[in-house]
């Protein structure tokens, strides 16, 4: 085991102005604390930085922290959620200023719980992970028909489709949904991801999925490598 | 046909396939080729369950894994672990054992087969009603159709409002079983309190309409990981109260110690969590009674009801005593 640290951006006061200070907000994602966030990320857009910087310097070092902490076990839950939390609050003020930029989300990605399945606090999860990590997410919610994934995908021009399950009587459908976007000759616009306390690595290897994420921040990691991947392009 | 008990009805959660032991175990033992999980049985004698086929060899692959040892024990037909794995339950004070083998197969027609072979196993083992837990109907029925009523009397682990499980109400009544049933609703899981109570009161009335006995009912309004939402815990609790003034009859139970999963100190949490439900007014439990001793929660509810006047003139709790000797 490694203990995590805080990684700093290299470079970060040649982005700020002369005697810009992060460190605050950084312990401040780090704890969990969205008010202070809220307040801090209006002042870093009022002192004229750049959203992107904002983001990259100012929001992610203490959100990767909590989430090496989280992959090595040595937060729990709750402590995760209350970054993403904070996380949030400022993403929420940043992200219309990135749009208004042209700035394109790190992927597109649908998400949901397979077929049969009414499970959605693990999905739920996952989908906040992304959605601070850069990810533009459609959460198709629960009991979900490979058709509808199949659909949004579309729609979507999605990159990354994900399927989770908590059942073993309904992690086949994962099988059978991938099926379904190979039938409808869609299989190679995306990469797929699988996920849910009964499936496994074999598991996704024996059903064609592209990866298997054991936790949120697992398939956050999973998600930014797989984008990278070559895929068949939407018509 | 009432279940006899001292105030708290225990359903013994063990006999699953998706449980599991840690890699690092000291009852894992290695033996040259042959690794086993070794465990003590109720007669003293020293045994060992062979997982020599799934246990890694790499030391870093082994702090990761995880023993299915339930899955493990059926896969090989242990007839010595699975004997343990059910009557330490008993001995532990399970009224009921369930058996899920859901996790054995990912495919349907293998999970029906296997849920014959372990009723018919069980039921060579153990005269204790057995809940047939599965997510899937079929695998359910599968079960009933080969159980031995003559030995005992079976549960249905259970039926909700998604479309596929309701037809598991009729089933209760021509096989003639105890109903689990939990709040799941017809496109996904209960919100808050409201809707649990809403859920679990539509499939009330359906078994009114079908004719269960009051008796014969266990309502489950499903217990999630506190770890994800603080509210979780209320929400079933204040299910519990709304659903026991409602029905002062029926069985109510839950998935209790799902309340600590992702928490540190999950026995603390679970024991804390089963004292909160008791008085909310569960009267009946689904845990692992061998890691949570069950006794202490029989009595710390006898005595509860003394202290807050639902046992008058203390007279359960007087008779329990006497009977202790």
């Amino acid at each position: 085991m490694t203990t995590p640290t805080l990684k700093i951006p290299e470079g970060w006061e040649g982005r700020a102005p002369d005697g810009w200070d992060w460190v605050p907000l950084w312990e401040a994602i780090e704890q969990g604390g969205h008010i202070f966030t809220d307040e801090f990320v209006r002042g870093a857009i009022d002192a004229g930085i750049n959203p992107r910087v904002i983001l990259d310097d100012g929001l992610f070092p203490g959100f990767n922290l909590q989430g090496d902490r989280f992959t090595e076990q040595i937060i729990f839950i709750p402590e995760m959620l209350i970054t993403a939390r904070a996380m949030k609050a400022g993403l929420a003020l940043i992200r219309p200023l990135l749009a208004a930029n042209d700035e394109k989300p790190l992927g597109i990605f649908v998400m949901g719980t397979v077929l049969g399945d009414m499970h959605d606090i693990g999905q739920s999860i996952v989908t906040i992970m992304l959605e601070n990590a850069g990810f533009e997410i459609t959460n198709l919610g629960t009991d979900v028909h490979p058709d509808r994934f199949i659909e949004t995908a579309m729609e979507q021009k999605a990159d990354l489709v994900g399927f989770s399950a908590l059942l073993s009587t309904t992690v086949y459908y994962q099988k059978v949904t991938i099926e379904e976007f190979e039938k409808a000759g869609h299989r190679g616009k995306v990469n797929i991801l699988i996920g849910g306390a009964p499936t496994t690595q074999e598991w996704a290897n024996e059903i064609g999925a592209d990866g298997w994420g054991k936790d949120a921040i697992a398939a956050v990691n999973l998600a930014k490598d797989l984008i990278a991947k070559n895929r068949e392009a939407w018509a | 046909m009432a279940i006899k008990h001292d105030g708290l009805i225990v359903i013994g959660e063990n006999f699953n396939t998706t449980r599991k032991i840690k890699g690092t175990s000291p009852r894992v033992v290695r033996d040259g080729d042959t690794t086993q999980l070794t465990y003590t049985d109720l007669d003293g004698t020293k045994r060992g369950l062979d997982i020599s086929d799934i246990y890694p060899d790499d030391a870093d692959e082994q702090k990761k894994f995880m023993i299915p040892h339930i899955g493990q024990a059926v896969r090989k037909k242990d007839m010595d672990y699975i004997t343990w794995a059910i009557r330490a339950q008993e001995a532990s004070g399970a009224h009921f054992i369930d058996l899920c083998v859901d996790e054995i197969t990912h495919y349907p027609e293998e999970r029906m087969d296997w849920m014959r072979w372990i009723v018919k196993t069980a039921q060579s083992i153990t005269d204790s009603p057995l809940a047939l837990d599965s997510s899937d109907g079929d695998t359910i029925k599968a079960g009933l159709e080969v159980y031995d009523r003559e030995r005992s009397r079976p549960a249905i682990n259970s039926v909700n409002l998604e479309e596929p499980r309701l037809p598991l109400i009729q089933m209760a009544k021509d096989f003639d079983t105890y109903l689990f049933a939990n709040a799941g609703g017809a496109s996904g899981m209960p919100a808050n309190d409201t809707e649990r109570v809403e859920n679990l009161t539509a499939l009330m009335d359906m078994m009114d309409d079908v004719g269960i006995a009051m008796d014969d009912r266990y309502l489950d309004p499903l217990v999630f990981p506190i770890g994800a939402d603080p509210a979780f815990g209320n929400h079933y609790l204040d299910s519990v109260r709304t659903l026991r003034e409602n029905y002062p009859e029926v069985h109510i139970f839950g998935g209790h110690s799902n309340a600590s999963f992702g928490l540190p100190g999950r026995k603390v949490l679970n024991d804390a969590f089963i004292i909160l439900a008791i008085l909310a007014g569960c009267d009946s439990v689904m845990i692992d009674p061998v890691m949570n001793p069950t006794l202490k929660y029989v009595e710390f509810k006898l005595g509860a009801e003394v202290l807050s006047a639902k046992d008058e003139y203390s007279l359960k709790y007087i008779k329990y005593w006497r009977a202790k000797g």
